[in-house]
């Protein structure tokens, strides 16, 4: 069974470590991620094809910017999950930045962005635009809500099939 | 080299070629042409190249395998499908090859096994039964540690109880191996965990590329890091670890880099590409008891556990052995007791079977003993045999014998025998109705084909017999039995019959008599009373007697004292009336005195002829008419005869 290095990115409390723990059964307590600045976890996945690709988690702890400690804990992910708030505007642009920095570290690697808390339905703030945009990039980009469960089994399944 | 397509180029042709410019091509490059056309035949022959290939593949395996592991990693997966292949076509001939191998290897890992379970044995009961192991065992219960692991824990100086081998940058766990006794945790995650801690420290406190954590402390545990290019090594060490285990430690990184360099470098995150280097890892699981712990031989605990153990053994044995004799026995009895009901007449086995206990399936007359009945002779419970047997008959002779027995059921004094012929044969005296029974019943006895009374009397018969021989009775004299009842018929003497009561006295089972005899004296007597009645003497004239009847009067002497002779016996008394007739010819009175002349004359004549005088009485008869008639001279007689005695003589 493969092992592949997966990093949870993006800005603070947009829900990447709700999204870890709603995936998988966490072996460390979240204390990690304010003391150390990472949690690490790991889930077997299923991929498509039947074969079996185990992820192993880096919920680094968010920033707009990744520190020099940060940018060691990037490295040697086979991919990454952006993650961003979609009732906060500003966390989405963070991310794109955080994905230039990744990729500036980690070079072309397979991710998907995911526009978390779509349970806070009243408040979305996306730019619509924005998001077309990246999308005619080719970016992968699906709406989760860790709350609520939506579409967060999809999203490392996503990101791991691309791996 | 490739091998180049279509035909060869070149073509032999000869020197002296219409075409010119082959002329000069043989001409100047000859030799090389030469050397090409043997350079293609070699490539076209498949035996040559393979000849080529087998000479220079020795060496060029040995070169490829000190040039790295692309040789190997080339090799592995066909490698591995032709054992499996050969495994699955033919695992004896596997199997007989590993054998010299696995043999000793697994003897030796017993061995090895044993001597550390001994060894554990023995502290674990050692201080099972100390202070300490209940200090421990206390322990145990509190924190929920198995008791082994209570003392394990601290009985040992040190035990590297996890090795992790990690990759530098991504943290990703390339091999992961531990002890038996080692909490399992996501490996993954601790090694994820591990990396980033380390480069969270190397990063707060600045530190260079070469250098690192390399030991973390945390409570009884002490995780040693042992750094190399490509990935590092993490100890989980429980207790204190000496100071060469670090050394040791740095050697297998070394060895590692050494050994599996490129496929350390090039790790994509498949463990299975470093599966080799597990053997190194574990030589990295090292442990030492602290000093005093360990005890050569068999603690006194282990020995009396032992003890028990072996006496426990023993007893087993025993039992296992007592159960098995008894079994033996049992299948003895059983089988023996088949024999018998084999043996015994009336049974038929026809299926034995021996499960959890004897099943006999077989066929029995009602006449012979019942199986089960036969059990207790051999020493067997009813529920150690299961029995089912069906009702049939017997036809041989000893059944078939003690059949009509029972069917015909003789009284005392008869005897019933059956020949080989199936012939009962009855012999001896019995009753008549029995007589006349028996016959019928024996016709239905099974076995029995035909039945012969001719030896078997009934009581009649035999009374009959004992008459026959006692009376010994004339051929006249007819005698029978019915019931007891004896009845002679027919005619017997007198004297015979007279004395018939006195002799059927001594006749056993007599209830009667019924004479139906005539005495032969009371014919006598009838024939010569109808001879003499109304004979008489005859006259010629007169008183004139004919002398023609001199023999006629000496005969009626005869038979008148005959007569007198059988009177008496038979109970009569005879009287002779002389009845003197004349015819009518004369006078009445002349008649009258010459009819009395007559009569006188007569019983005169008879007198004188030995007859009693005294049984005479004379008459005369004159006849009426006057017709002379020479018949009526006569002397007539006629008999009076009167009962004196009982009829019975008669």
């Amino acid at each position: 069974m493969l092992i592949r290095k997966i990093c949870m990115i993006g800005d603070f409390a947009v829900g990447k470590t709700s999204l870890v723990s709603r995936y998988v059964h966490s072996t460390f307590s979240e204390q990690y991620l304010t003391t150390v600045g990472v949690k690490v976890d790991s889930r077997i996945l299923e991929l498509a094809s039947g074969d079996q690709l185990k992820l192993v988690l880096w919920d680094i702890a968010g920033s707009d910017a990744l520190s020099s400690v940060e940018r060691t804990y990037l490295q040697g992910a086979a991919g990454y999950l952006l993650v961003s708030d979609s009732t906060r505007r500003n966390t989405f642009d963070t991310a794109i930045d955080l994905q230039n920095q990744a990729e500036q570290i980690l070079g072309p690697k397979p991710f998907v962005m995911l526009m978390n808390k779509t349970d806070l339905a009243q408040e979305q703030d996306l730019d619509q635009d924005k998001v077309s945009a990246l999308q005619g990039r080719g970016w992968k980009m699906l709406q989760t809500s860790a709350k609520l469960g939506s579409g967060v089994e999809e999203a490392f399944a996503a990101l791991g099939e691309r791996l | 080299m490739t091998k180049p397509a279509g035909k060869p180029p070149v073509a032999k042709k000869p020197a002296n070629n219409a075409d010119p410019l082959d002329a000069l091509k043989s001409l100047l490059l000859g030799e090389e042409q030469q050397q090409i056309e043997q350079i293609n035949e070699r490539l076209e022959d498949p035996g040559l190249r393979s000849s080529d290939v087998a000479e220079v593949l020795p060496d060029s395996l040995r070169l490829s395998e000190s040039q790295g592991q692309a040789l190997t990693d080339a090799l592995e997966t066909p490698v591995t499908r032709c054992i499996q292949r050969r495994i699955e076509r033919d695992p004896d001939s596997f199997a007989d090859a590993l054998y010299p191998v696995m043999g000793p290897a697994i003897r030796q890992s017993i061995s090895a096994t044993l001597k550390d379970l001994v060894s554990n044995i023995n502290r674990t009961l050692e201080h099972s039964l100390s202070a300490q192991g209940i200090k421990w065992r206390l322990e145990a219960m509190r924190t929920g540690v198995p008791f082994a692991e209570v003392v394990l824990r601290h009985t040992l100086s040190y035990r590297v109880e996890q090795v992790f081998l990690i990759q530098n940058d991504s943290g990703l766990l390339m091999q992961h191996v531990q002890d038996d006794f080692a909490v399992a945790a996501d490996a993954d995650a601790v090694s994820g965990m591990l990396t980033a801690i380390a480069q969270f420290v190397r990063d707060a406190f600045q530190a260079g590329d070469k250098e690192g954590l390399e030991t973390v402390e945390i409570g009884d545990h002490t995780v040693l890091l042992v750094h190399g290019p490509s990935a590092y090594l993490a100890c989980v060490v429980r207790g204190i670890p000496p100071s060469d285990l670090r050394q040791h430690c740095q050697e297998v990184v070394e060895q590692l880099h050494g050994r599996y360099a490129k496929a350390m470098a090039s790790f994509d995150g498949n463990p299975n590409s470093l599966a080799n280097t597990r053997p190194l890892l574990d030589s990295c699981l090292q442990s030492a008891h602290k000093e005093g712990t360990q005890r050569k031989g068999l603690a006194p605990a282990t020995l009396v556990i032992l003890l028990l153990l072996i006496g426990a053994l023993a007893w087993g044995l025993y039992q296992w052995w007592s159960k098995a004799e008894a079994q033996r026995e049992l299948r003895e009895r059983q089988q023996q007791f088949i024999n018998a009901l084999r043996q015994q007449p009336g049974l038929v086995i026809t299926e034995t079977r021996f499960d959890e206990s004897l099943e006999i399936d077989g066929l029995r007359d009602p006449l012979a003993p019942s199986p089960a009945s036969l059990l207790d002779g051999h020493g067997l419970q009813a529920d150690q045999v299961k029995l089912a047997f069906r009702p049939y008959l017997d036809v041989s002779p000893a059944f078939a014998l003690q059949r009509a027995n029972e069917r015909l059921q003789p009284p005392d004094g008869v005897k019933l025998a059956l020949d080989d012929k199936g012939t009962l044969r009855v012999t001896g005296v019995a009753s008549n109705r029995w007589v006349e029974r028996a016959s019928l019943l024996a016709a239905g006895v099974p076995g029995i084909q035909s039945y012969d009374d001719s030896q078997l009397l009934s009581h009649d018969q035999q009374l009959l017999q004992e008459a026959q021989r006692l009376l010994e009775p004339n051929d006249t004299t007819r005698l029978s039995v019915h019931d007891g009842i004896l009845s002679a018929s027919g005619q017997a003497p007198l004297a015979w019959i007279e004395g018939l009561a006195v002799r059927t006295s001594q006749l056993t089972g007599l209830r009667g008599l019924n004479l139906q005899v005539q005495a032969e004296e009371q014919l006598q007597f009838e024939q010569l009373r109808q001879e003499l009645e109304g004979s008489g003497l005859q006259f010629v004239e007169g008183t004139v007697f004919d002398p023609v009847y001199e023999k006629h009067a000496e005969a009626l002497a005869e038979k008148l004292q005959r007569l007198l002779l059988l009177a008496d016996p038979l109970g009569y008394a005879v009287q002779v009336m002389v009845i003197g007739r004349t015819d009518g010819l004369g006078s009445p009175l002349y008649n009258e005195q010459l009819a009395l002349a007559r009569a006188l004359i007569a019983r005169d004549k008879l007198t004188l002829l030995g007859v009693p005088g005294n049984i005479f009485q004379v008459q005369t008869a004159v006849s009426q008419t006057t017709l002379s008639n020479p018949t009526l001279r006569r002397a007539e007689l006629r008999l009076l005869i009167s009962d004196t005695g009982p009829t019975g003589n008669r």
